[in-house]
């Protein structure tokens, strides 16, 4: 069935199209979430409290964006929200913690984890975010600027900010080839 | 100059190329898991029960705030504000002591 037909369905109380629905995004959040936090059971967790948060206002949920965006708004909203309630230290903590076991895990798989990775997770949300959903997900300045309430012009420089820090850090590290 | 340029331009695209196939690596990490929908199902049916009760118990709760004002703005231009306290105390009163009650009968029905 269409995601549009599953919608319409669920905004009018249908509980077992509201489980397709989640169910099959689910793989895709789960995925997006891994990559905001670098944490496989921290992403568990994310991706759960998005769905959550997902049931509740699905009534809200105008059709606008595709289905997909609405649930990376919502879990970046989250994100951001449980950040802001840590502390500054605890969380430097824990980011290294994430990191060291998601590059365990990435090379377990036998996956690249290169430099540029390293270095995209010392950055801060405010330019990784941006740079994820551009990036990798191909989402226009203004889809981003509007997903995580922001003007366009703050999310294309925090991107190209974001870049550039990383190419500078490369650059420092003498790790970039010449 | 436009070397220069060409040379960053260069690098820009590379950092590009690499983080791309580094998240792409993140995902391949990912094991897909094989649970079907029925997990699913009884998963959103709970947490859509949960939510439910949620929101009708904020319900209540701004339905008792909106009462609480509606009563004192009539009390304090009808009568006096000090008969509204009195009454509002003891309104909250019964409240304490009937969640008192139904929680003590809920604990003894669990035992």
């Amino acid at each position: 069935m269409e995601d549009k037909v599953l919608i319409r369905k669920a905004k009018r109380g249908d509980q077992q199209s509201l489980a397709v629905l989640l169910h099959t995004h689910y793989p895709f959040l789960f995925k997006y979430c891994i990559k905001l936090t670098m944490n496989k059971y921290t992403a568990e967790d994310l991706t759960q409290e998005t769905m959550a948060k997902a049931i509740e206002k699905i009534s809200l949920y105008k059709g606008e964006a595709k289905f997909s965006s609405w649930l990376i708004t919502i879990a970046t909203n989250v994100y951001v929200d449980s950040k802001r309630k840590n502390s500054r230290y605890q969380l430097w903590r824990q980011e290294q913690i994430h990191q060291r076991q998601m590059r365990w895990q990435i090379e377990y798989h036998n996956e690249d984890w290169n430099d540029t990775m390293q270095v995209l997770g010392t950055l801060s949300d405010n330019m990784r975010i941006p740079i994820i959903l551009k990036h990798y997900y191909g989402y226009s300045y203004a889809d981003i600027a509007e997903m995580m309430n922001k003007s366009e012009g703050t999310i294309k420089s925090r991107v190209h900010n974001g870049i550039e820090a990383i190419r500078k850090e490369l650059k420092a590290d003498g790790r970039e080839s010449k | 100059m436009e070397e220069n340029q060409n040379r960053q331009d260069v690098d820009l695209k590379r950092i590009e190329e690499e983080l791309v196939r580094g998240l792409s690596g993140l995902d391949n990490s990912v094991e897909e898991e094989s649970r079907g929908l029925d997990w699913f199902e009884r998963y959103t049916a709970h947490q859509i029960q949960h939510i439910k009760k949620k929101q009708h118990r904020d319900n209540w709760l701004f339905a008792f705030i909106g009462l609480t004002v509606l009563c004192f703005v009539l009390f304090t231009l009808y009568s006096s504000p000090k008969i509204f306290i009195l009454i509002q105390i003891a309104v909250f009163l019964l409240i304490l002591i009937y969640g008192t009650l139904s929680s003590s009968r809920k604990r003894g029905r669990q035992l």
